[in-house]
């Protein structure tokens, strides 16, 4: 049972990071084609898993309206509003222009996902009113930043002389080093992780530390 | 009052001023003119560089919680598209939200223009899976997408035409909202040398701007401001007739206003902040 | 008489046609086949105002068919570094490549290494009177090994070795130092404070899915977490964006509360799947927060535009905020709302900080030798770089 949990999803892991990263220097059309069928293989793996999370949505929430736990009437919600998709979806057959998947996606989904995003607007102005202090000289010179990006982002910021090209010069130069030096450690944590992988010493991926 | 109360206040005071001054800008706002900056001008050139009749790919990777920022972005672009008669061509890795958005926006455009779906743009589904759909189709696009999105068949689709791999796009626009833009500069870009310029919500932009020095990206048009700069090369009619008429549509250049006095607002507040900050030290210093 | 002086002239330079200067037709070395390359270096004379004209035929005989026709400034070796290499002749120097030589589907011999043998001419024009010609002809035979990338692989395996070095020194050595970071040091009072106010923990592990290193870091810490959970005999929520890493998240609490002692505490039902919409999530997760008032929220791995909207919500129910992120964007709202950031690498580096394991703690010491010898190389490459030379920057060059 451990070699089925453990032993078989290492091996297995071992032999796709080694194989994938050989690939990569081998130009030969068979390698192509492995490379085509391990990507046709991971796109299958991402539409099933999505059928887990389905199972698990409704696991969870029927627990909650079983249970009958506070607020289990969100649950009921939930759980009719998946069904009532789901058959909209399946009258449109999945896609026909004018029919209740697309009356819900833009009437309902849409204003919903759109409103939620716009409170963005508020949380940020809320959170540089209070955090944005020029406590040091360093924040003296990140606020002092903020500020030239932010109307370099604007015609009428823009329209002030320097502005522009001092943005631009921000952006280009100062953030673009400093983020590739953040993009060199990222790279190398990565590299470092993949390897940690490849031998076994990170397991967190098949979900333990052991 | 507890500081608690206070925090709250506070935060509340914020998001009132914050949405009158929203208010009062989307009612009495105009139609800004902003003049292209490079980075932006820099996709219009490689759009505007493709040969008449080109195909040109559109990866649209935002579902509606992003359509105010990168909607009227993709509406400049198609019109650009539509005049230079390229063939346009849809797809997402984003969301199975997100061809549901591109499909309306396309159409939308492409019907004003007179084009017809099939032979001067097509729209294909949602792929799952992060790098490994742009992998394949590298590869193979018909082994990916057999059909468009509607179910017609890829070679049924004179828009399609001549393509059977990424590489057959002389240029991708990516107009994301999410990490799918890492996706298409490392699996696109880096492994097929795919043409890659960028469309992205404001936020964003910042952390791409080191792909155009490695040339891995030509350009980038960034947020509401990116798309009105965008729609000054490419919409004039629209933005002279939205000038004329007062009815601005979704026209990024008449948001712009709202934009430049919500940035004041908050650099005002950040102003204010940081004298209350400054007062306060003061007391506390005073007090023994 | 003028007509038939000129035809008796073009036919005499016709025939008097010289070969192409260095020509040669070639595998293209390091793809997939289906491609030989014709280059060569001019036309006796200098090729000013010349036009090229390359035609092919296979090889054992057939029509000659133009495959491609382009002023003699088109295509010059120096866009083709991958097979020309760096040498400054490459601005001058012509080559044409010519695509489409694979066999078609299903034909034999293909992956034995055969392929067709194909011959190339390249004809040059000089005022529609031909100058030069020659011929020549290769196989456009499939590689398995691409030239152009052995400077990846050379910096590979050079970064493989060091890591397993230092792996194998901090198991005889355990003791290996990691600064102080505080944010870790924290979660220990964060789950303590969640167990006295009998309140739960709210853990989430980002947008992105198992492929991202950052989400790995984020199970692994969710790892180290369950366990001190279990052992408090608090709770700990995690909502999911993604279905692979709602399935990882169950397992990981179910071996921390194993490895604690507490198997009987484990509740499958603490972590499940909400949505893969980015605002549905968002909505979903502080809905949650403002229910629950949890006591801590732990916002580890990749975060987009939702970033503070979750902080901002979770701040507002006075929960303890942790966040670790190696999302760039997102780091100054992560660190204007939470009482701790991890920063970028932070949040690599805190499963080996949490667990202290030998194997972990030494793939970090790596990463710093990594940064030590890309410091090393762009200081080089600085000063190489000032003295004009540009061979140092080559060899970091993947060539296409």
């Amino acid at each position: 049972m451990l070699h089925l949990k453990r032993t078989v999803p290492l091996a297995i892991a071992f032999f796709f990071v080694v194989a994938l990263i050989l690939q990569y220097f081998v130009p030969h059309p068979l390698s192509e084609k492995f490379l085509g069928m391990t990507q046709k293989w991971a796109i299958i793996v991402v539409y099933v898993s999505l059928l887990l999370g389905v199972g698990s949505l409704f696991q969870s929430h029927l627990r909650k309206i079983r249970v009958q736990t506070p607020g289990w009437g969100y649950s009921l919600v939930t759980l009719s509003v998946f069904g009532l998709t789901v058959l909209a979806g399946f009258h449109s057959r999945g896609n026909s222009p004018g029919g209740p998947l697309q009356w819900t996606y833009e009437f309902a989904y849409s204003p919903m996902s759109a409103t939620m995003f716009s409170l963005l607007g508020f949380f940020i102005a809320s959170a540089a009113f209070r955090a944005f202090r020029a406590r040091s000289v360093e924040a003296t010179l990140l606020l002092a930043t903020a500020v030239v990006i932010m109307l370099a982002q604007v015609p009428l910021g823009a329209a002030i002389p320097g502005v522009g090209s001092l943005s631009a010069w921000i952006l280009g130069v100062p953030l673009t080093a400093a983020k590739r030096a953040l993009m060199f450690g990222v790279a190398l944590g990565s590299i470092a992780t993949a390897l940690r992988i490849i031998f076994g010493i990170e397991r967190s991926y098949l979900g333990g530390t052991e | 009052m507890t500081p608690e109360a206070r925090k709250n206040a506070v935060r509340w005071s914020v998001f009132a001023l914050v949405g009158a001054v929203i208010t009062v800008s989307l009612l009495f706002g105009g139609v800004s003119d902003f003049h292209p900056t490079a980075v932006v001008r820099k996709v219009y050139d490689e759009v505007e560089a493709l040969p008449d009749g080109s195909p040109i790919l559109i990866s649209s990777d935002f579902d509606p919680g992003s359509e105010a920022e990168l909607k009227p972005m993709m509406d400049a672009v198609l019109e650009q598209c539509w005049r230079k008669n390229l063939r346009v061509i849809v797809m997402t890795i984003c969301s199975p939200n997100s061809p549901e958005l591109a499909d309306s926006i396309v159409r939308a455009s492409a019907d004003a223009h007179g084009k017809v779906y099939g032979t001067d743009y097509a729209v294909f589904g949602y792929l799952a899976g992060g790098s490994a759909p742009i992998l394949a189709l590298g590869q193979d696009w018909h082994a990916v997408y057999k059909t468009d999105r509607g179910g017609t068949p890829c070679r049924d689709l004179p828009a399609m035409k001549g393509i059977s791999k990424l590489t057959d796009f002389p240029l991708c626009l990516e107009i994301s909202a999410v990490s799918t833009i890492d996706y298409w500069i490392l699996a696109g870009n880096a492994k097929y040398g795919l043409k890659l310029g960028l469309g992205v919500t404001a936020v964003m932009a910042t952390d791409y701007y080191q792909y155009l020095a490695t040339r891995q990206v030509v350009g980038i048009i960034g947020g509401v401001s990116g798309a009105s700069q965008y729609e000054s090369m490419t919409r004039q009619d629209a933005l002279r007739k939205a000038r004329e008429t007062k009815e601005a549509g979704d026209l990024a250049s008449a948001r712009m206003p709202t934009q430049s006095a919500i940035h004041v607002t908050i650099i005002l507040l950040v102003v204010l902040g940081n004298i209350l900050y400054f007062a306060g030290k003061r007391k506390e210093k005073a007090s023994p | 008489m003028i007509r038939a002086v000129a035809i008796v002239l073009l036919t005499a330079a016709a025939a008097s046609a010289q070969g192409l200067e260095g020509f040669e037709v070639f595998d293209r070395p390091g793809d997939a086949g289906g491609t030989v390359i014709a280059a060569w270096k001019g036309v006796p004379g200098g090729d000013a105002g010349v036009e090229y004209v390359v035609s092919v035929a296979p090889a054992a005989g057939g029509e000659w068919a133009e495959v491609a026709r382009f002023a003699s400034t088109l295509h010059r070796k120096v866009e083709a570094p991958a097979v020309f290499g760096y040498a400054e002749s490459n601005e001058r120097e012509n080559y044409c490549p010519v695509d489409g030589l694979l066999p078609a589907k299903g034909a034999p011999g293909l992956a034995k290494g055969h392929s067709l043998e194909t011959r190339v001419r390249v004809e040059a024009f000089r005022g529609g009177v031909r100058v030069a010609l020659s011929e020549g002809s290769a196989s456009a035979r499939p590689n398995w090994w691409a030239p152009q990338k052995a400077n990846v692989l050379v910096f590979a395996l050079l970064f493989g070795a060091g890591t397993f070095w230092l792996i194998a020194r901090a198991r005889r050595n355990p003791d290996v130092f990691v600064r102080r970071i505080p944010g870790l040091d924290a979660m220990e009072e964060a789950i303590g404070r969640a167990t006295e106010m009998g309140r739960p923990i709210v853990y989430l592990n980002g947008l992105n899915g198992m492929d991202s290193i950052s989400t790995i870091a984020s199970v692994s810490i969710l790892g180290q977490v369950s366990r001190r959970v279990a052992s408090y005999d608090s709770q700990v929520l995690v909502p999911c964006y993604d279905p692979v890493v709602l399935s990882v998240s169950q397992e990981v609490l179910r071996e921390g509360y194993t490895a604690a002692g507490r198997p009987d505490k484990f509740r499958e039902h603490d972590a499940w799947f909400i949505t893969q919409e980015q605002f549905s999530y968002v909505a979903a997760v502080d809905g949650l927060m403002l229910r629950e008032r949890p006591a801590a929220c732990f916002y580890m791995g990749y975060y987009y535009a939702e970033s503070l909207l979750l902080a901002e919500t979770g701040g507002s129910t006075g929960a303890i905020q942790i966040a670790g992120t190696d999302s760039v964007t997102q780091l100054p709202f992560f660190i204007a709302t939470c009482d701790y950031t991890l920063i970028g690498e932070e949040l690599y580096a805190a499963s080996a900080y949490l667990s202290r394991e030998p194997l972990q703690l030494g793939s970090l010491r790596s990463q710093d030798f990594g940064k030590i010898v890309i410091v090393a190389v762009l200081v080089l490459g600085g000063l190489v770089a000032m003295t004009g030379a540009v061979w140092f920057k080559h060899l970091f060059t993947v060539a296409s």
